[in-house]
């Protein structure tokens, strides 16, 4: 056989090789990227750590600093999240749309619903995926309304107060005493005007970073 | 033919199938190393909505199809396709160079004048723009990329291209008379 | 190690411009090489004296299509973050061959005028500018123009999803294909130098 092949010209070589590459191609199932490989004990280090969680009141803080460094996205059905109220500048994305999305590997996506074990759900889904930044808000939605937008304030010192509520006031709520579904109390003038420096001192604080470019691809 | 003649005489081509396995591995590089394939039609519009925006910015935004480039801070220039561009500048410099084929030059045959040339030139830039942007693409970033991926649009579009061209060439043959 | 090294992290954008510069000076070089910087070499083709544009351009395909495939199949390569441009039928065969009579008017493509003007020829900067004007002509004209850039879109789609095939049919004929032609295009090229001889 090697002597058939010396005999070829290199164009003919060329050809040949390329007869048999393509040949063996026939079997080719080319990956369309749905498999995923998981370390296993990185991801049990990560549950116990609880390091990719992040309060809801610290996502408020966020937000009202304009920190534009996340992605939040709301897993719930399009229905429940239009009937509803949602969190300022979270995106309504379903599960399954949300490896599709070019999300970047080294952005911050924090999961928010109001199904604890379907946002943690989704949380392995894109760690395994090789997100690397997906973090859970925890307590989702029920957590948002009941420790940021109507949060409890009774037997909480003043400092700590007037900042629950102005932040609560920054999303259209008010502070409640008592258990979550009771009456809001009524925010005093005074209260307000306690408030004000606190909210400028959320604002001042934290990098505004402009919110980065989507990169265009194609020709 | 003297020896120093023939020393100083332009390199004959590359074999063009090994030329092609290499343009078809730097194309493989693209996509593995960034995930996108060759363009250089993109670096066209990418210069020209720069150069309108520093011009007439107001007039680059009320252009439609310019005016999604310019989209937030996003810098038209600081494009991918652009230093791609620059690559493929320098690139042919160096082949050129090395073969002896870089020199000052119009192309065209013996009988026809530079002119009539390069007249034919800037209307064949003109059309070959059109075609480009219609068809999101030009033989590098649709043929060459999309064809490699087995991209239905992009092989429609090649086969289009050698159509076109052929239908063409028997009343272009003047430029090389 | 997964690829597309971008798309999972490995570098960062600005690194990414640094790729950009390399690969477009491989493609440069290449194109250089197999003597497309000659609007000359480059029209022979369509006067069937000389097939190179159609030779490198398949073998390209073909060696980057079984990269691809060879790579992905391995499961290094995640194809579907590699990006596909959108399928517009009527205005990718329309724009094809508007594409194909400029090639063969001006003797040039963008990436070649390119590799053109680094090597020296007017011709080729002049159809730079050709291409620029002809951009800028574009963009003005774009309202006219839009009903047919946005007609018939089809979206990311390949030939083997379109067929119903499995890719490595759909990449073994295309294979044969090009086998096929090159043959072809070299029995052509012999018959039109033995009709050139006296």
């Amino acid at each position: 056989m090697f002597q058939f092949l010396t005999k070829l010209t290199l164009n003919q070589r060329l050809a040949l090789l390329a007869f048999v590459l393509g040949l063996v191609a026939l079997a080719a199932t080319p990956t369309r990227g749905s498999r995923v490989t998981v370390d296993s004990r990185q991801l049990a280090l990560l549950v116990a750590n609880g390091s990719d969680r992040v309060a809801a009141r610290t996502l408020a803080d966020w937000i009202i600093q304009g920190r534009s460094d996340f992605r939040l996205v709301d897993i719930r059905a399009p229905a429940a999240f239009a009937a509803g109220p949602h969190i300022p500048s979270a995106e309504n994305i379903p599960v399954t749309a949300l490896l599709d999305l070019g999300l970047a590997r080294d952005e911050k996506i924090l999961l928010v619903g109001d199904d604890d074990v379907a946002v943690a759900q989704a949380w392995f889904l894109l760690e395994a995926a090789g997100y690397a930044g997906a973090f859970i808000v925890d307590g989702g939605m029920a957590a948002w309304r009941d420790q940021v937008v109507y949060p409890r304030v009774d037997g909480v010192d003043a400092v700590v107060r007037a900042k629950l509520e102005a932040v609560s006031a920054h999303f259209g709520g008010a502070p409640r005493i008592g258990p979550a579904g009771g009456a809001p109390e009524a925010v005093s003038a005074a209260t307000v005007a306690q408030a004000a420096p606190v909210v400028a001192k959320l604002l001042s604080g934290g990098a505004k970073k402009p919110a980065p470019a989507k990169k265009r691809e194609g020709c | 033919m003297s020896d120093t003649q023939s020393s100083r005489a332009p390199a004959p081509y590359s074999n063009p199938y090994l030329a092609g396995i290499g343009l078809g591995l730097v194309l493989l590089a693209a996509f593995v190393f960034v995930g996108r394939g060759l363009g250089a039609s993109g670096a066209v519009s990418a210069a020209v909505t720069a150069g309108l925006h520093t011009i007439a910015p107001d007039h680059a935004h009320s252009l439609e199809w310019l005016s999604g480039r310019l989209v937030g801070d996003q810098r038209p220039l600081k494009d991918w396709l652009v230093f791609e561009g620059l690559g493929v500048f320098l690139g042919a410099l160096l082949s050129g160079l090395l073969a002896r084929r870089a020199f000052v030059t119009v192309e065209k045959g013996p009988r026809v004048s530079t002119r009539a040339r390069l007249a034919g030139a800037f209307a064949g830039g003109g059309l070959m723009a059109v075609g480009a942007a219609l068809a999101l693409g030009c033989t590098s970033g649709q043929a060459l990329s999309g064809g490699a991926l087995l991209n239905l649009g992009s092989w429609a579009f090649m086969m289009m291209v050698f159509a076109g061209a052929y239908a063409v060439a028997a009343f272009m043959k003047w430029q090389w008379r | 190690m997964m690829a597309p090294l971008l798309k999972y992290g490995v570098f960062g954008s600005e690194t990414s411009l640094v790729v950009a510069f390399l690969i477009g000076l491989g493609f440069g070089f290449a194109l250089e090489r197999a003597g497309f910087g000659s609007a000359r070499k480059l029209v022979s083709q369509f006067y069937l004296n000389d097939m190179a544009v159609f030779k490198v351009m398949f073998t390209a395909i073909i060696t980057a299509m079984l990269g691809v495939t060879y790579l992905s199949w391995i499961g290094v390569l995640n194809l579907s973050l590699v990006y596909l441009v959108p399928t517009f039928l009527l205005p990718q065969v329309v724009g094809g061959l508007i594409l194909g009579v400029g090639f063969v008017v001006g003797g040039y493509c963008p990436g070649t005028a390119l590799a053109a003007t680094a090597t020296g020829r007017i011709d080729g900067v002049v159809f730079g500018i050709g291409l620029y004007a002809g951009t800028l002509l574009f963009a003005e004209a774009y309202p006219l123009l839009k009903p047919l850039h946005t007609a018939t879109p089809m979206g990311q789609v390949t030939i083997p999803q379109y067929l119903n095939l499995p890719y490595g049919v759909v990449v073994f004929a295309v294979v044969l294909m090009a086998i096929g032609g090159f043959a072809g295009a070299g029995w052509v090229e012999k018959k039109m130098a033995d009709s050139c001889q006296p």
